[in-house]
């Protein structure tokens, strides 16, 4: 007890020195907290937004249609379903549905095949980006017979036509008739993925629904989105239970997008080896700095030597003092980065001001820092360990002075 | 001054200790960053050429407009550009090849769907783009079989149609000329791209040509280069030497903006990661700096008691200081080139997962990359320079107030 006590005083007899110590362990326990919480704010975005962009966290559809999205593929009882989703989660479940079809669209000059997607306007806002994305004009409005459809900027730009201009959609239905229709565009979306830009078409469900002739209370898909802290998995799992009977089947993002799922593994391979690389530069910071203060006290150490401390006495108080100055320096760097975090939670980075060109990533380029608990715990276990090696080293070093020379070192 | 410099040499070796602990952080921020920077680098190149040599390759000569406006109407005329002449005048191209790109409905008993039909050259595709994969022998295209064409794998199914079966193709070609004609499906094509898969057709170009009514012209020739990192630069030689009017070269990153964004994104979000290592190497520097000024205020005294200015003391410092940088920075950049010497011959191989996506997607890197070209020691040289000349204001500053008979004192 007496060496704890001779530990704390000792560290605040020279507090130049211990703050030395203590701001090495605090901007190291900063740097990591920042760092570890900006790459799994990024890789959550990234992923956030493409899932989000192509269907949601979880699609119910009609059974078979991810393997083959043909029209006649339907969730064929809406309702029910709605009913389902509603009561299967115990948090809100935003979902929307749509009805999709392959088609063509054409301009006066141009035409391209295009997915038509049909959406309820309001359901859309609360589960796709899209809605957001619409940089010239505005959303679909809920009216059924307004003629209005939102289309790709790119799309567009390769259609040479321009807001409030016509264009005519071309679809075969159901009985495999060739039928189309005229609309206006309404607004045009700017996304982060060209290909989604130029690929897709969306306006009101019950135009699409006229078109393409499907049944009053029938869809192709329906988009399901949770909340962040609720696990994928977990929730399709209670909806695929729920929904059985409906002739539908449950797929998470994971299952529809393997190449987003590859994408995320590689993001998060290089987030590791960005790890490793701040760590090593932590460690040596941390051994550099103990190693130097140690060092200083030679002399000192050869005097409590000279009164009589024995070398395990010496070592316990090495690394009880280390111990102090990890806590108070874990505690000042904990203080910074929750202030850090706070405030960039708020006004989110964006990644568009360091690099020229990527304005149309839109907010998908504003990357939120994330704390999570398990890898936070990993990094100051850490750097707990290279502290205790970063005084281990000069402790059996010092403890084992020659009383003489240790006092004479200056 | 010969004398100052003579004085701080010998000076850093009379504690090697200390000077190692500086010349070691710096050492060591040199190392991490560049290497680093070589891996960043590196990888991002590697994966950049494989998909550029997948897809667009590195250079394509179109009709000014078509990239903005891919009309049939932009397209080029056979006559007009001689691969031959522009190959020999331009040793750099390594293959070329021409392609002519349009949309048109395909259809099969039951069902239909838009397509981006492709009429390419079957002898020089395989040698400037590798995704349709043209090499396996179920997807060899040959000029003696026009009515030949390949579907995505993923369009056929969705067609309900296999190899053997035929599909009808309508098409608006130039001039607006209504074209409609059957072919049979010969094979099918697997990029591992869905939306690719789901929505692509693949003719001869003379087939393609025939079905758009515009015999002797196309719409893209694509050129394989020997490097994709200049592509820019080569656009533009190239453009500049052209003998017609009506032509436009574009480098891969103007025919996939997308890719180029996905670098920049990237290359911004790294420079988070740098500037949080930076703090971090630059406080280490500061510290070692300030902590090798506070052990030295006796010997401070002395040499001050014994008539020494004390802006020759901080000059002293600050030449010490300097030393001790670029021998770590010299070190660093040494070390660094030994080992991204090694590593630049092989990349290091990642894991099955990552292999296996590699022969899914036929893209993607299957390994970490290290680039030994010098751009990698820009930064951690600059950076560590400029964070050195910062920590050598405190020791300059703290001279000024500096009283010899109290340093004297201290312990």
């Amino acid at each position: 007890m007496i060496f704890v006590k001779i530990a704390w005083r000792s560290i605040w007899r020279n507090p130049r020195r211990s703050w030395v110590l203590i701001s090495a362990v605090a901007v190291g326990v900063f740097a990591f907290i920042g760092v570890v919480a900006y790459l799994d704010g990024m890789s959550m975005q990234l992923v956030k937004s493409a899932v989000e962009l192509q269907g949601g966290h979880i699609q119910v559809a009609g059974h078979g249609y991810f393997e083959n999205p043909a029209v006649r593929t339907q969730v064929r009882q809406m309702p029910q379903v709605a009913t389902i989703l509603k009561d299967a989660s115990a948090s809100d479940v935003r979902y929307a549905s749509q009805i999709r079809a392959a088609g063509m669209i054409s301009s006066a000059e141009h035409s391209a095949g295009i997915a038509i997607v049909g959406v309820d306007p309001v359901q859309e806002q609360q589960v796709s980006p899209v809605p957001s994305l619409v940089t010239e004009g505005g959303w679909l409005t809920d009216d059924p017979a307004a003629g209005e459809v939102i289309l790709g900027a790119a799309l567009a730009e390769q259609l040479g036509v321009r807001l409030r201009e016509r264009i005519v959609l071309m679809v075969s239905d159901l009985d495999g008739a060739v039928n189309s229709g005229a609309y206006r565009i309404r607004g045009l979306f700017t996304t982060s993925s060209r290909a989604f830009e130029r690929s897709t078409v969306l306006l009101h469900q019950e135009e699409v629904r006229t078109l393409v002739g499907f049944a009053r209370d029938a869809v192709s898909t329906v988009a399901v989105n949770i909340d962040p802290g609720q696990e994928v998995l977990a929730v399709a799992a209670t909806l695929r239970a729920a929904l059985v009977g409906m002739d539908v089947e449950v797929l998470t993002w994971m299952d529809r997008s393997p190449m987003l799922v590859m994408m995320d593994r590689m993001m998060n391979l290089v987030n590791v080896i960005l790890v490793v690389i701040l760590f090593s530069a932590i460690g040596f910071t941390l051994i550099n700095s103990f190693i130097m203060v140690i060092f200083e006290r030679i002399r000192e150490i050869g005097i409590m030597a000279a009164g009589g401390v024995r070398p395990g006495q010496v070592r316990l108080l090495l690394f009880l003092e280390a111990a102090f100055i990890v806590v108070v320096g874990a505690a000042v760097g904990i203080a910074m980065a929750a202030a850090l975090i706070t405030w960039w939670s708020e006004v989110g980075l964006d990644l568009s001001s360091f690099a020229e060109g990527l304005s149309r990533f839109g907010a998908g380029a504003v990357i939120y820092p994330r704390v999570v608990l398990e890898n936070m715990v990993t990094g100051f276990v850490m750097i707990f360990v290279m502290v205790f090696l970063a005084v281990l080293y000069p402790a059996i070093k010092a403890s084992r002075f020659k009383v003489v020379d240790a006092m004479n070192h200056v | 001054m010969l004398r100052l410099v003579k004085l701080a040499w010998r000076d850093i070796w009379r504690n090697r200790r200390r000077t190692l602990l500086t010349t070691g952080a710096v050492f060591f921020a040199v190392v991490v960053i560049s290497l680093a920077n070589s891996v960043q680098f590196g990888t991002y190149d590697a994966m950049e050429q494989s998909v550029v040599r997948l897809t667009t390759s590195e250079l394509q000569v179109q009709h000014p407009r078509f990239h903005e406006e891919r009309t049939l109407e932009h397209s080029l005329q056979e006559k007009a550009l001689d691969i031959d002449e522009l190959r020999l005048a331009h040793p750099w191209i390594v293959a070329a090849s021409r392609r002519l790109t349009g949309f048109g409905l395909v259809s099969s008993d039951s069902a239909s769907a838009g397509a981006l039909i492709m009429g390419v050259d079957p002898v020089h595709e395989p040698t400037v783009a590798g995704l349709l994969r043209l090499d396996s022998e179920e997807t060899t295209l040959t000029a003696n079989r026009p009515q030949s064409v390949l579907l995505g794998a993923v369009m056929a199914r969705n067609l309900g149609v296999i190899p053997g079966d035929s599909v009808v193709v309508l098409t608006q070609g130039y001039h607006n000329v209504m074209g409609a004609e059957v072919y049979a499906v010969q094979g099918l094509v697997r990029t591992g791209t869905p939306q690719m898969d789901r929505a692509t057709m693949v003719t001869t170009l003379t087939a393609a040509q025939d079905l758009f009514s515009m015999p002797g012209r196309y719409t893209e020739l694509v050129l394989r280069t020997d490097r994709h990192t200049t592509a820019r630069e080569h656009a533009m030689r190239l453009e500049s030497t052209l003998a017609t009017e009506e032509a436009a070269v574009l480098p891969w990153q103007v025919l996939m903006p997308d890719l180029d964004q996905m670098r920049r994104l990237d290359d911004a979000s790294n420079a988070i990661f740098y500037v949080f290592l930076l703090l971090l190497i630059g406080f280490e520097i500061f510290n070692t700096t300030a902590m090798s000024m506070m052990e030295r205020v006796r010997e401070f005294g002395v040499m001050m008691a014994m008539g020494l200015k004390p802006s020759l003391i901080s000059g002293l410092v600050a030449m010490e200081l300097a030393m001790k940088v670029l021998l770590g920075i010299g070190a660093g950049i040494v070390v660094t080139a030994g080992v991204v010497a090694i590593l630049a011959g092989e990349p290091i191989a990642l894991s099955q997962d990552m292999r296996e996506l590699y022969d899914d997607f036929g893209f993607v890197v299957d390994g970490l990359y290290f680039t030994s070209r010098p751009s990698i020691y820009a930064l951690p040289v600059v950076a560590v320079s400029i964070m050195s000349l910062l920590s050598m204001g405190f020791p300059i500053l703290k001279m000024r107030s500096f009283a010899p008979v109290k340093a004297l004192r201290a312990a």
